[in-house]
């Protein structure tokens, strides 16, 4: 029995494998950026405050 | 282990170099498979992303379970972060298999128990996600998600098992061969070495993602908290 | 912290604990006048207003005359679903007499009325259990009459009432749990479905086996499973809805 040639599905399939997690640490970077931006403005807000 | 900068650093190194040699080892360590070709490579990291995502339900189950009686917040992000992590492999396994299955199995998706019962248990954490979210007092989110965890991690099995009754075609890879399973193949021991060690690293790679996760949470509480103090002044 | 797990039996807070059987006995008692007190009020209060359970039938009709519709159902194709529309039919009008029956209780406050009464909390499950078990069943005496003779089949064979008494029963008895964390969420309303209808396919799937399997006329060895796996179902579930209710209440 020949071996079919299946090597576009194997490129797709890591295509996912690894394309999934990438999406979804962009998502964490995203969140974390985010985060970090009213992180500083708050403590800027809190130091005016303070003045 | 969750707050140390040091302990997350060295983890992202030792994670990254695991899936730098695992990914070498699909595709150079293990032989192309003769009856499926080279598509049966998909099959290593379907596997171990499968089983992360059925380890990472445990977890939450688990943390619900500990949450629920000792009321520590960490158990309470952890189940969460758990959750989501889990999700993210649950879809990783689920459309890779579906990759697999196209050349296998001639389809794309059959009804199959596995992954009936992937997909619903998948349907569950999304739920769980969305309860999440419809809860504002931080103390009753965290009970009813410990709840949810639990009880939907308990209706697993029973799922799988009222599937199970209409006959698997999904290959058998541990055990006995089934013998209606298509796509079923040897496995030589390079290929079982692989598959063991993509199984190890992607849960190494869970945990690490886990660690991260948490501290993501801590971050976003931090500044919530600070949120709060400032219109409080 | 935690109040004492749901777990550790019935005895009533605040009761010295007697010795000698008399003691559990009477404790026992005390825990059913509880259950029968809140099956009770709801009972009282449904048979004064009539809103849910007549929610739920009219649901329930509509349902069955939809699918006759949108199934484009002849004869036989009545014939092979008809177990399935039952069920759905079943489950959809169950989750809309669960939301309500909740959100009343969450709306005029009157559970934290009976939070305040000495009593084990998981009796409180159980009373809210039963009656939303009742409901449903009320629901499907009418209903299957009704189903019988639109469909033309023997729903009301007795081993499908039994399959009717376990469905129903496994399904309130987790949709009350999940109702009563569902109805504090901002949108309560779709939320219960979502998080009941994934956790209740086993239900789903071992009743409309075994209600197509009567239907049909199968030999009793390929239905029997799906009469285990309803009975395994309705006691993990209600054991797990009975330790994890006092969580729910915590205030």
């Amino acid at each position: 029995m020949d071996t079919p040639d299946t090597f576009n599905y194997l490129l797709l399939g890591y295509a996912v494998l690894f394309g999934l997690p990438f999406l979804y640490l962009l998502s964490w970077w995203f969140r974390r950026r985010n985060l970090q931006r009213d992180l500083e403005l708050l403590q800027t807000l809190n130091d005016e405050q303070k003045k | 282990m969750f707050k140390s900068d040091r302990v997350a650093q060295i983890l992202n190194l030792v994670t990254a170099g695991l899936l730098l040699v695992a990914t070498a080892m699909v595709f150079f360590y293990a032989p192309t498979e003769v009856t499926m070709g080279a598509v049966q490579r998909v099959f290593y990291f379907h596997v171990a992303a499968a089983w992360v995502g059925l380890a990472a339900f445990m977890v939450t189950f688990v943390a619900g379970l500990v949450y629920l009686r000792t009321g520590k917040h960490l158990w309470d992000q952890i189940g969460h972060a758990s959750v989501e992590i889990g999700l993210v492999f649950t879809v990783m396994g689920a459309a890779s298999g579906s990759i697999w299955a196209r050349p296998a199995w001639n389809t794309w998706w059959t009804w199959d128990p596995r992954l009936t019962t992937y997909t619903i248990m998948a349907l569950i954490y999304v739920a769980y996600l969305m309860l999440r979210q419809g809860l504002d007092d931080p103390d009753r989110r965290a009970r009813f998600a410990a709840i949810y965890g639990i009880v939907g991690f308990i209706s697993v099995p029973i799922t799988f098992f009222s599937i199970r009754i209409w006959r698997t075609i999904h290959p058998v890879v541990v055990g006995g061969s089934g013998d209606a399973a298509q796509g079923t193949f040897h496995m030589t021991s390079p290929m079982l070495q692989t598959m063991l060690f993509s199984v190890f690293t992607f849960s190494v790679v869970y945990v690490c993602l886990l660690v991260n996760r948490v501290r993501l949470e801590d971050l976003a509480e931090r500044v919530e908290q600070l949120k709060v103090r400032m219109l409080s002044a | 912290m935690r109040p004492s797990s749901a777990g550790e039996g019935q005895a009533l807070p605040g009761q010295p604990a007697r010795p000698a059987a008399s003691g559990a006995l009477a404790a026992a008692g005390a825990y059913w006048r509880a259950v029968s007190a809140v099956l009770w009020k709801d009972l009282a209060a449904e048979f004064r207003s009539r809103e849910l359970l007549s929610a739920m039938l009219v649901f329930s009709l509509l349902v069955v005359l939809i699918f006759n519709f949108a199934l484009q159902l002849d004869r036989v194709a009545r014939e092979n679903v008809a177990a399935g529309v039952l069920w759905v039919t079943a489950v959809f009008s169950g989750t809309l007499g669960l939301n309500r029956s909740l959100s009343q209780e969450k709306d005029r406050g009157s559970l934290d009325g009976l939070l305040l009464a000495p009593v084990d909390r998981s009796a409180l499950y159980f009373g809210k259990m039963l009656g939303n078990w009742l409901f449903m069943l009320v629901v499907q005496a009418i209903i299957l009459p009704v189903f019988s003779v639109l469909y033309n089949l023997p729903m009301l064979l007795p081993l499908n009432l039994v399959v009717v008494l376990l469905g129903t029963l496994g399904y309130a008895g987790v949709g009350t749990l999940l109702a009563s964390m569902a109805v504090h969420s901002r949108s309560r309303d779709v939320m219960l479905p979502i998080l009941l209808l994934p956790v209740a396919v086993p239900v789903l799937v071992a009743a409309v086996q075994a209600s197509g399997g009567l239907l049909e006329q199968r030999a009793w060895d390929e239905i029997s499973q799906w009469f285990s796996l309803l009975i395994g179902y309705d006691v993990i579930f209600i054991a797990v809805a009975f330790m994890a209710f006092d969580y729910v209440l915590e205030e």
